[in-house]
């Protein structure tokens, strides 16, 4: 969000906790990490945190009001859904849900995308023209339009969203890495490790790879936003992760139904999902900031 | 509810004046919750698309929405022959749409057509199973020679065979005609825009019905499956009638001033499928302890109630009460957790399993209130939503391992209506027991009502003893429509449009 | 620049060849076509013989070259569901979409272009941070909330605009703010990137040194080069909007191509999903070439290349 300003020299070899303290001194770094850390806490604390069972249901307690209506209580703090189940506690299962599908997805989509993205960085030439042509069809495909056809044919399930992200997501990752390996690779020492006859899989691993990690993160966080909203689309039309799990995207679909009686229905699920990404999103702009200045993404 | 009700009264006031415009052009709009792709009776398998096109093309009879009885439409009398052939006077002076004159000829083609499995039909067995063919005697007079004795016959008549122009049909094709279907109809179609809306004008040349002629000068069908939507556009006036609405639209459309909402009965039922003959694969609804389990942990009263509307019933056998042979004396199933427990524990998957509930449409919340309740054993039980046909397709495919099935028998007042198609080996038997099978079958054979009650008590009871299926509850039909519509309730919860107008 | 462009061009046939391909594949995999044709009832034997009139039997490459052929000739094929054919079917849906597309952008354009230019100019002060804070927000809203909001204030608290489906341009007020507001902070970014480098170019200092008034060489000089890229971005976007607005119009109703693949999709009617991914695609080829040839035309440094 802020511009820091340094200089593009010193982002190479830089000492670790030089960089954690420009971190801490990044204003959206700071927000997002303590908002996405929040999110982590409550995913990961669920069961303990949540007051009640999020699948616990009563047709007779349906559609009760958030507390600050008039007729809110506090057993339900955030009120119940159509089925009667308390919404908070959904809520709070829903952050495991999505950040569950959100690092799955990216951590899967930054293996495709930055294999190939290494891959044509570093051999160029045909291997480059391959991947580059790969990376073509890959964007002119609607990836949301692909995602919904196979979700549609390969069933339902948290992991087959997984896959179908993580095969969908990859592209920023490629065209980010192949750019970076390009500059390293064309860098006095990795010229120099090959003229002395070092491996290709040895250069990668020891030479390129830890210059080109600062880009893989910030394109992970950026990626794992992006898989947040995607996976809700998904579940707001109903493919993808199944009811009655608590999917914060299926979670406003059902409140779709309630948009004069209850809005409170869609507006709460939306705006934890709106601040999940907001965090992931700031923290990759800080993480952009300190790791690669001076880059776009 | 505070902010709906003002919602739809500022909408009400706002808009009142498109409703006396659709009252003085003396047309009704019709907001259906489904999208309608063709106008051929026989390519939907959507019976909502039917609901559209009877009033375009007729059956040989027609249920009074009052009374429930067969009265003539373009058959004007019949009578039984013998228990299997039914003999009918066709009415005289009728022409089609398009100006080519109705014939018996129309109604053999109409059966050969349906009957000829290369046309594909949609239905076909489970409408048109009990007709083996259609013989002309003479002009008008028609003979059907049905399969086996068939008490139910006419009524189903009212129902089903929806007669086409044999000429014209031939002449433009199945696909042309499900585009522009020429019929003998109180309506006409004007402009047809698939899955989006549908005009039709009056036919002036309309014969005088036994329930008088037609007084609309249109109608006009919109497709709006959102609920909201629906709702939002009945009050503001755009919309002057909807059918099948949820409980939920209709406690927030009574709040709305000009608009007039009844519940009505219906044939129809819902039951949950489970695949006891393990025709998905193997599974664990193959298991009688788990079929029992489930049974004691559905709280089917709440779901009834909740989601189906006050007048809800819970039933204990898959048939409606008011249709001949449904015995509802069978063994039955109360809502008590820990039996169900004790059952599972004795099953052979004591600690739970995944299971997916297909559902599509307005079933889809009570899959998931299921799937919940389900969660009481460690079942993990997921909801999985579908499109109509897909789900049509997979249910009938033998793919699902368990379903919410909403039944509406098309009307009919006798079990033969759902029974042959759900539990004596059909498509849509996932039970696949030799007993039911064979007191049904049977009971579908004989004419004597008491034999017939005794088989059907026979089957009825072997299915409850066994929990094959989940028995859920009858159905209701909620209607909204504009004050100043004239329109008669139907018995069967399926509307005529035809019949109404403006008062 | 032409041998830029011919490169280009090579390269779009390939991955139109390649996309057409994986498409096919899509529909053959997923379903058995003879089933979709013969329905239900059919029987084994019936089944063999639609197989065989179909030439569903043959080898998997010469259906494809048979297919591709038709495709190429203006053929995609018939839906299995409402028999028609496809080609037409999409195309009475395209103007909705393409409309939708067009309003998008620019509702985008309309709020990035003065944000971006301020948030430019007054780098680093609190209408830059503004500015940016507003489009990080953005960013993170899924377009479908975004619309689900817009119509709980227009559609039912306000009342003023509808809540979906298609009558006339009111229609498209709320589907193109809830998706011009998700494409604004890309355009915004973008903007103000441009905007920030050129005003540190030299020829702006030189033209500043000239004594030009502040306003002349923000509006013509800054703005002219800092917009090409906004040109072009707003041409490929235009292609995935296309193809991205399938939830949108799911929310609205819009009877749009989104609509029709996401009916199409639940009811498995593959070939209609085949031929609109392929569609999409090669509209969104052609709008990254047509971005190209924009920058290209417009941007001395490339045209010389």
């Amino acid at each position: 969000m802020t511009e820091t300003q340094v200089t593009a020299t010193d982002s190479i070899g830089v000492r670790p906790v030089g960089l954690w303290r420009r971190a801490l001194r990044h204003p959206g770094f700071v927000v997002g990490g303590v908002l996405l850390l929040f999110f982590v806490l409550v995913a990961l604390g669920a069961d303990l945190l949540a007051p009640h069972d999020p699948y616990a249901q009563s047709l007779v307690r349906r559609l009760r009001p958030p507390v600050w209506s008039a007729n809110g209580s506090w057993t339900f703090i955030l009120g119940t859904d159509p089925f009667g189940r308390d919404y908070l506690s959904r809520l709070m299962h829903g952050a495991r849900i999505a950040l569950a599908v959100a690092f799955a997805s990216a951590l899967l989509a930054g293996a495709i995308g930055a294999t190939l993205g290494v891959l044509a960085g570093y051999f160029r030439g045909r291997v480059d023209q391959v991947i580059s042509l790969l990376i073509s069809t890959r964007l002119a495909l609607p990836a949301l339009l692909v995602a919904l056809a196979v979700l549609q044919v390969a069933g339902s399930g948290l992991w087959i969203v997984v896959l179908v992200l993580g095969s969908t997501l990859w592209d920023r990752f490629a065209v980010v890495m192949r750019t970076a390996v390009m500059q390293v690779s064309s860098l006095d020492y990795v010229m120099a490790a090959r003229a002395a006859g070092a491996s290709h899989g040895r250069i990668m691993t020891r030479e390129v790879a830890p210059n080109v990690l600062g880009h893989f993160l910030v394109v992970f966080s950026y990626e794992a936003g992006q898989a947040v909203l995607a996976a809700a689309a998904l579940s707001f039309l109903g493919l993808g992760i199944q009811a009655p799990q608590p999917s914060w995207g299926l979670m406003m679909a059902e409140g779709r139904s309630w948009l004069l009686v209850n809005p409170w229905l869609i507006a709460n699920a939306g705006v934890a999902l709106m601040l999940l990404v907001l965090a992931m999103n700031l923290v990759g702009d800080g993480l952009r900031d300190v790791l690669t200045p001076g880059e776009r993404f | 509810m505070k902010q709906s009700v003002y919602a739809v009264a500022f909408a009400a006031m706002l808009v009142s004046g498109v409703a006396v415009a659709q009252q003085q052009q003396n047309a009704i709009t019709w907001g259906l919750n489904s999208e309608v792709e063709t106008l051929d009776p026989y390519a939907t398998s959507k019976r909502t698309a039917q609901l559209v096109i009877r009033n375009m093309l007729e059956n040989l009879v027609v249920r009074d929405p009052a009374t429930g009885q067969a009265k003539p439409a373009l058959a004007t009398g019949w009578r039984w022959i013998d228990p299997t052939i039914l003999h009918l006077e066709l009415r005289r002076g009728v022409t089609f749409h398009d100006g080519s004159p109705f014939t018996a000829d129309d109604v053999v083609f109409t059966v050969d057509y349906i009957k000829d499995t290369a046309n594909n039909a949609t239905f076909a067995k489970a409408d048109y199973g009990f007709i083996k063919k259609a013989e002309k005697v003479d002009d008008f007079t028609v003979r059907l020679l049905l399969e086996q004795p068939t008490p139910s016959a006419v009524d189903q008549l009212s129902q089903v065979l929806f007669i086409m122009p044999k000429a014209t049909h031939q002449k433009v094709g199945a696909r042309a005609f499900g585009a522009q279907p020429v019929g003998t109809g109180p309506m006409k179609v004007e402009r047809f825009e698939a899955g989006r809306s549908i005009s039709m004008v009056r036919n002036d040349k309309y014969y005088t019905a036994a329930w008088g002629k037609p007084r609309l000068d249109r109608i006009t069908v919109l497709s709006i499956t959102d609920n909201q939507t629906a709702n939002a556009e009945i009050s503001a006036g755009k919309v002057d009638f909807l059918w099948n609405i949820t409980p939920d639209q209709l406690a927030q459309l009574k709040q709305a001033r000009n608009v007039e909402t009844v519940t009505g009965g219906s044939v129809a039922i819902s039951f949950l499928s489970l695949d006891a003959a393990g025709r998905a694969g193997a599974n664990p609804m193959q298991d009688k302890n788990v079929r029992m389990a489930i049974a004691h942990a559905v709280n089917r009263q709440a779901i009834a109630k909740t989601l189906r509307g006050e007048s809800s019933e819970v039933i204990h056998s898959p048939c409606n009460p008011r249709q001949f042979g449904c015995i509802q004396d069978v063994a039955k199933y109360d809502y008590n957790v820990a039996k169900a427990k004790e059952f599972m524990a004795k099953s052979s998957v004591p600690r739970g399993f995944e299971l997916k509930i297909a559902a599509f449409t307005d079933s889809g919340p009570v899959a998931e209130a299921i799937a919940g309740d389900l969660r009481q054993l460690n079942i993990d039980a997921k909801l999985d939503f579908r499109e109509t046909s897909a789900w049509i397709r997979d249910l009938f495919g033998g793919k699902l391992t368990s379903a919410v099935v909403p039944w509406p028998s098309n009307g009919v007042y006798d079990v033969v209506a759902m029974v042959p198609l759900f539990f004596t080996g059909d498509q849509g038997d996932y039970t696949l027991d030799p007993v039911v099978m064979d007191s049904f079958k049977k009971a579908a054979t004989i004419v004597d009502e008491q034999e017939r009650l005794k088989l059907y008590k026979v089957g009825f009871d072997r299915l409850a003893a066994e929990a094959y299926v989940l028995p859920l509850m009858s159905g209701v039909t909620h209607f909204a429509y504009r004050r100043g519509l004239d329109f008669v309730l139907p018995v069967d919860g399926y509307p005529i449009l035809y019949m109404a107008g403006w008062k | 620049m032409l041998a830029l462009l011919g490169r280009k061009l090579v390269e779009a046939i390939l991955v139109g060849l390649i996309i057409s391909f994986v498409t096919f594949l899509l529909v053959t995999w997923t379903g058995d076509l003879a089933i979709a044709l013969g329905g239900l009832g059919a029987s084994r034997e019936e089944l063999q013989q639609l197989r065989t009139t179909h030439g569903l039997d043959r080898p998997i490459l010469v259906q494809y070259l048979d297919w591709a052929a038709k495709a190429l000739s203006g053929d995609l094929g018939r839906s299995f569901f409402s028999k028609e054919d496809v080609l037409p079917l999409i195309l009475s849906r395209l103007p909705v979409t393409a409309t939708l597309a067009v309003c998008s952008i620019g509702v985008g354009i309309a709020l990035a272009l003065p944000l971006g230019i301020l948030a430019a100019i007054r780098q680093g002060r609190w209408i830059d941070h503004t500015a940016q804070s507003v489009a990080a927000v953005s960013q993170a809203m899924p377009s479908f909330w975004s619309g689900l909001l817009l119509i709980l204030l227009f559609g039912v608290n306000l009342q003023v605009l509808p809540i979906s489906g298609y009558e006339n341009w009111a229609s498209f007020v709320m589907p193109s703010l809830a998706l011009g507001w998700f494409v604004f902070p890309i355009l915004l970014r973008l903007l103000r990137a441009g905007m920030v480098e050129t005003l540190n170019t030299d020829y702006i200092r030189t033209a500043r040194a000239k004594g030009l008034s502040p306003r002349r060489i923000i509006l013509k000089h800054a703005l002219r080069n800092a917009v090409l890229p906004v040109i072009s971005l707003a041409a490929v976007q235009f292609g995935q909007l296309l193809g991205g607005s399938v939830v949108i119009e799911a929310v609205f109703a819009l009877p749009g191509v989104g609509q029709l693949a996401w009916n199409s999709i639940q009811r498995a009617d593959f070939p209609v999903v085949q031929a609109i991914v392929l569609l999409v695609a090669v509209i969104f080829v052609t709008m990254n070439l047509l971005a190209d040839l924009i920058n290209g035309a417009l941007d001395p440094r490339i045209r010389r290349a």
